[in-house]
């Protein structure tokens, strides 16, 4: 199959800092691609240099097997959310999807306003007063309704109600089912891995991880957090346990970082009396970063800072 | 303030040199005072303030608040979008120029004041060009990749600088020459008022407003489009 997107050897700098590091990169016609990876990771970066707003300082780009830079036409074929979406405050909702529509020329009225209807914005409403998440809502209907071959979508679901969110879902559901390809980007793990088939995790600009979805998912480290009542079970013990990642102890409270079945975890705690047991939606830097923070340690101490930052902001 | 009654007064009260520096040598002919009330000073500058605010809005200003993000990911070429904002704003301009030209051609017509309408279009005119020419100015740098601040500032360092040399410079021997690299010298240094459409200024206004715009235009797709 022919690659909608397809990125090699592509290193961005600016001055100093290196924002992506020899990226490769393919994600193939007709599927549904998450782009993870914490803010700072370089994630906007490569979307900008998809869209030819950027130019990368040394690799090859191409988008529906065009130079984004050389072929402004290309962009015909592709639909555009940005991670930093500023609208004109001085419109209304439908006279900014009309400018876009004209500068566009491609644009299905009938789907247009079905969008509108899905996402429950107000045509007439300026701009000006909207909220974030309904901001997000005009630059998706902008991004969807000219039907393009590919979606490049930085951080969609941003600000969006779970209702609204569903409702993005179901659109990339069924563009996929059309055959169309989508990238989306995120900092949260769950938010693509219902939609998404396969993913590429970044960090500090490069891709840590990559594949399919429900592999990666499985090879992800999940945390849990147990308080015992009374006695707490030797931390050699969960230590020794084939899954556990990191063992940590805090009084009564453990924690321990888990991949793959919890089977054998859950086994070993029941034999000690629980007061609480707790297993929070894995952020990405408990999925992923784990083994890199434990590990001799390859990432430098600024892409960890982010990482950090980011966790701490989900 | 009794004393500066009239305006020849206040005139005759500076000594020749300054008065023509300050386009009031001859304010008590009609020529004289349109010059030193309008022409001289007050409108190149407002019309190349408004030329140098709106290109570094219109540029610079619009991309750092993010908004040209989302129109340049669209099929449009980047250059483009930035020339046409040039142009208008080169519209813009010559709507202000003419607005300004006919409303001093009616109170010419009038009040029957000795000024010819050739006069005031010629500097109609070359007062355009100068505006438009420092709208060049702040169109290259944004398009280098200036921020709105540095974009305006630089091409208002050009604006007031070439005032100085202009007004300044015929004032001492020594800094008379510089006086010829100043747009303003191009569009005013002959008096287009009384004598005028002055071609050679015009021209070499012309050549570098399009020179200006091919630069800018040619740069901006060389770079990156700035971050909100």
């Amino acid at each position: 199959m022919a690659a909608a997107i397809s990125c090699e050897g592509v290193t961005k700098r600016f001055g100093d800092f290196t924002a992506v590091d020899g990226l490769d990169l393919t994600v193939p016609e007709g599927s549904v691609f998450g782009y993870l990876g914490p803010n700072g990771a370089g994630k906007s970066t490569t979307i900008r240099m998809l869209m030819g707003l950027s130019r990368p300082t040394s690799g090859r780009v191409r988008v529906l097997g065009q130079d984004p830079l050389a072929d402004a036409a290309v962009r015909r074929r592709i639909g555009y959310l940005p991670g930093e979406l500023r609208l004109d405050d001085r419109l209304t909702v439908l006279q900014t999807l009309e400018s876009w529509a004209r500068l566009r020329g491609t644009v299905d009225l009938a789907l247009r306003d079905e969008l509108i209807e899905r996402f429950a914005l107000d045509p007439k409403k300026a701009v000006r007063g909207l909220s974030t998440g309904n901001r997000r809502k005009v630059g998706l209907v902008g991004a969807f309704m000219s039907r393009p071959d590919l979606l490049v979508l930085d951080e969609p679901t941003n600000g969006l109600d779970p209702l609204m969110q569903q409702v993005f879902l179901d659109l990339v559901a069924e563009v996929a089912r059309e055959g169309r390809t989508v990238l989306l980007s995120s900092h949260i793990l769950s938010e693509v891995e219902r939609v998404a088939g396969s993913v590429a995790v970044l960090r500090a600009g490069r891709i840590v991880a990559s594949g399919e979805t429900a592999r990666l998912r499985r090879g992800a480290a999940q945390k849990f957090h147990a308080v015992f009542t009374d006695e707490v079970p030797p931390l050699t013990e969960l230590e020794g346990l084939p899954g556990a990642a990191e063992v940590t102890a805090e009084g009564q409270r453990v924690t321990v970082a888990w991949t793959g079945s919890p089977d054998a975890l859950l086994r070993t705690l029941s034999r000690y009396r629980l007061d609480s047991l707790t297993a929070p939606e894995p952020d990405l830097e408990d999925a992923f970063f784990h083994h890199y923070r434990t590990d001799g340690d390859r990432t430098d101490t600024g892409g960890r800072v982010e990482a950090g930052a980011d966790a701490a902001g989900i | 303030m009794e004393e500066s009654g009239s305006l020849e007064d206040f005139s005759s009260g500076l000594s020749p040199e300054l008065a023509d520096a300050f386009g009031v040598a001859e304010i008590n002919t009609a020529v004289g005072y349109l010059k030193g009330n309008l022409y001289a000073v007050l409108l190149p500058l407002l019309l190349g303030l408004m030329a140098v605010t709106a290109t570094g809005t219109l540029t610079a200003g619009d991309e750092e608040a993010g908004r040209l993000e989302l129109l340049l990911a669209l099929p449009v070429e980047r250059r483009s979008v930035y020339l046409l904002r040039f142009l208008v704003v080169a519209f813009a301009l010559a709507v202000v120029a003419f607005l300004v030209w006919a409303a001093v051609l009616m109170s010419v017509v009038s009040l029957d004041m000795d000024v010819t309408a050739a006069g005031v279009s010629a500097v109609s005119l070359t007062t355009w060009l100068l505006a438009v020419l420092h709208a060049g100015v702040a169109y290259a740098v944004a398009a280098f990749g200036a921020r709105r601040g540095v974009t305006v500032g630089a091409a208002a360092a050009v604006l007031v600088v070439g005032y100085l040399l202009h007004a300044i410079a015929p004032l001492s021997d020594a800094l008379e020459p510089l006086a010829a690299v100043s747009p303003w010298e191009w569009a005013l240094g002959s008096d287009p008022l009384a004598n005028g459409f002055p071609w050679g200024g015009i021209a070499l206004l012309a050549v570098c407003c399009a020179v200006l715009a091919a630069v800018g235009t040619a740069v901006v797709d060389r770079r990156d489009v700035k971050t909100a």
